[in-house]
């Protein structure tokens, strides 16, 4: 008789409770020997004996299965992996500046950069309304890479003088997230020179330099 | 402050979650008037309902409270404030006032015995290889323990006559009273432990036999427990360990450490009841011994950030007594990245498993680096030598799914019993954490 065989006989037992089945007796061998060592005065006693012992063997025992067929591999990609660096951008965005999302797997394509696995999953797991990016309308994209020195100075005397709070903080995050990046440099090292920063500043200067990390993370 | 205890044990005295959650509140620093804490006891003044403060009083190494407030419950939420503050280290070290010294000295339990000899004194001797747990002290414990494991071998043998089928294993107050009673006896190890066996009641076609088979390792430890004296040193330590017996840190970092340059090589977080837990799995470059690093966060705590997976360190590691794997990190030097870990055949990763598992049969996670192919339906790793379940939520097997489009996969896994539950993959550059995460509704953000 196999241990599995044993076993199942004695889950059924356990199942139904001594007090209706008494427990079969274990075939000759050393599991029977310390059973019967137990020297347990009651059916249910010697049920959770054998319980104990056949447990014990079943895990101790642990072993593979047969092997079985592999997932086909896929043809070698030569494509380098995203730099490490950029990775942890990516899950930091991912946290905080989703708005970012769409750039930085942009950059990833455009430098033949090849995803990690934990990015895939990520992009494949999620569903596809949870990328929190304003989408911003195409007519606008060649008025924000022309205006953007000039937007800096508003932006900087705005935010300086309180004229910016809460209530615009969707627009400037989107348009930060897509105006040119000297402009972006520019203010993101202007707001770090203030002394004091005002709260929505302080969240662009971060929302700044990430976008500006990663792009350099990106860039070979 | 050496003999301070881990949350888990303040969370093992209270009498329901309620009662810590009422305690939260109470525990920051500027709730109370004065605290103090010395090598027995933890002391304190709040203010509460009436217009006098409450003193509370708490030995924390006979486990015995006192609390001037009207509340029948015991511990109150004072003295589990007062413990939460304490463990936090917001308690400072003091000389107890006199009405506290003369209670701690008063409510020391007499000894059980007129030959069993007096407690050790609990002040931290002078730096020596404490690593097995004093059998003095093991015999005292084991007293305190008797009772509760009585208590287990009896409602043990009732299901077992009564059988698996009866309705009152599917109460969760069946086995809750009982771990109550083990929290009771001390034996906080033993009551988690029934705790997680009443979450597999009706879970899965086959749980009977995974209730059936956890219920005779319940058996196992219980008996181990009771012939305690008659075992090996180190197998004791174990057995008590498993069982739930509190182990000082500093007797712990008191021991001879392992020097090594230590691999994180996983994480895993796991709810225990009312409790998040994070193991950290730790190789020895050199030696080639696993560690485990156990923490801990009840509600809205964060849990600890300070062994991120592929980092590694040279350092010492202070092993619990028994010589398992739990251990302390002491000193800490030269971090950098890990190295890619040595990984074997799922045979050879499971025969080392087994042999441990041979010796301590309720072991019920071992670490292990493997490297196999994924199977062709996601769910199991494959080699030459076998191929074995994979334990894994939907992320996981998602990352090994991408990750297997290139070939066999290096992989941190964590053995138990239904498969292997898969940590961290290993890539030529990098290290991926796909190990089980703690909600984030219940942690706080560290």
């Amino acid at each position: 008789m196999s241990l599995d065989t044993v076993w199942r006989d004695v889950v059924a037992t356990a199942l139904l409770g001594t007090d209706r089945r008494e427990p079969a007796v274990l075939p000759p061998g050393r599991l029977a020997d310390l059973v019967a060592d137990a020297v347990d005065p009651t059916a249910s006693r010697r049920l959770l004996t054998t319980v104990a012992a056949l447990a014990a063997v079943r895990r101790s025992a642990t072993a593979p299965g047969p092997p079985v067929a592999p997932r086909p591999v896929e043809p070698h990609d030569p494509r380098p992996l995203v730099p490490v660096a950029a990775v942890d951008d990516w899950w930091r965005l991912r946290r905080e500046w989703q708005v970012l999302e769409p750039e930085w797997l942009q950059l990833v394509e455009r430098h033949g950069w090849r995803l990690p696995p934990d990015v895939v999953a990520d992009l494949d797991l999620r569903p596809p309304a949870d990328r929190g990016v304003l989408p911003v309308p195409a007519s606008l994209v060649p008025l924000l890479d022309a205006d953007g020195t000039g937007l800096v100075a508003g932006l900087l005397d705005d935010l300086a003088a309180g004229r910016l709070g809460p209530a615009h903080r969707p627009v400037l995050v989107n348009l930060l997230a897509r105006c040119r990046t000297d402009a972006l440099a520019e203010l993101v090292a202007a707001i770090e020179r203030w002394e004091a920063r005002p709260g929505l500043a302080h969240a662009l200067a971060d929302l700044g330099s990430l976008r500006l990390r990663m792009i350099e993370h990106l860039t070979p | 402050m050496d003999g301070r205890w881990e949350l888990e044990q303040v969370h093992a005295i209270a009498p329901s979650a309620r009662a810590i959650e009422a305690a939260e509140p109470l525990a920051a620093p500027g709730q109370w008037l004065t605290t103090g804490c010395d090598d027995r006891l933890v002391w304190g003044r709040v203010r509460g309902g009436r217009a006098e403060p409450y003193d509370v009083a708490v030995h924390h190494v006979d486990v015995v409270t006192t609390c001037t407030c009207a509340s029948r419950q015991r511990p109150c939420k004072h003295a589990l404030a007062l413990l939460l503050a304490w463990v936090r280290g917001d308690v400072p070290t003091a000389p107890p006032p006199a009405s506290v010294a003369r209670w701690g000295a008063a409510s020391r339990p007499p000894p059980e015995s007129d030959d069993r000899p007096a407690a050790p004194d609990p002040r931290p001797s002078p730096p020596a290889p404490p690593a097995p747990i004093d059998r003095h002290t093991r015999d005292d414990r084991i007293a305190r323990l008797r009772e509760g494991l009585v208590a287990l071998e009896q409602w043990l043998d009732d299901r077992l006559r009564l059988g698996l089928a009866d309705p009152s294993v599917a109460r969760y107050a069946t086995w809750d009273d009982l771990a109550a009673r083990l929290v009771d006896a001390r034996a906080g190890a033993l009551a988690n432990r029934v705790r997680r066996v009443a979450g597999l009641v009706g879970v899965g076609d086959d749980w009977h036999a995974a209730v059936l088979e956890e219920l005779g390792l319940l058996h196992l430890l219980a008996n181990a427990a009771l012939r305690l004296p008659d075992l090996p040193d180190h197998l004791a330590d174990a057995v008590g360990l498993a069982t739930g017996w509190q182990v000082r840190q500093a007797d712990v970092l008191a021991g001879v450490p392992e020097t090594d340059r230590w691999h994180v090589l996983g994480r895993s977080d796991t709810r225990e009841d009312r409790i998040e837990v994070r193991r950290c799995w730790l190789r020895g470059e050199r030696t080639g011994r696993w560690a485990m690093v156990l923490s801990f966060a009840a509600y809205q705590q964060a849990l600890d950030r300070s062994l991120p997976v592929g980092t590694s360190f040279e350092g010492d590691l202070h092993r619990y007594p028994g010589d398992g794997l739990r251990v302390l990190v002491g000193r800490r030097v030269g971090e950098s990245a890990a190295s890619r870990p040595e990984a074997r055949t799922l045979a050879a990763a499971l025969d080392e498993i087994g042999r441990a598992v041979a010796q301590e049969p309720w072991l019920d996670r071992l670490p292990a680096t493997v490297r196999a192919s994924l199977a062709a339906d996601g769910r199991a790793l494959t080699d030459g030598s076998g191929s074995v379940r994979l334990v894994a939520d939907d992320r996981a097997l998602r990352v090994l799914t991408v990750a297997a489009t290139e070939g066999p996969l290096t992989l941190t896994v964590e053995w138990v019993p239904a498969g292997l539950r898969p940590l961290t993959l290993h890539l030529a550059d990098r290290v991926v954490d796909i190990g089980p995460t703690a909600d984030p509704s219940f942690v706080a953000a560290a």
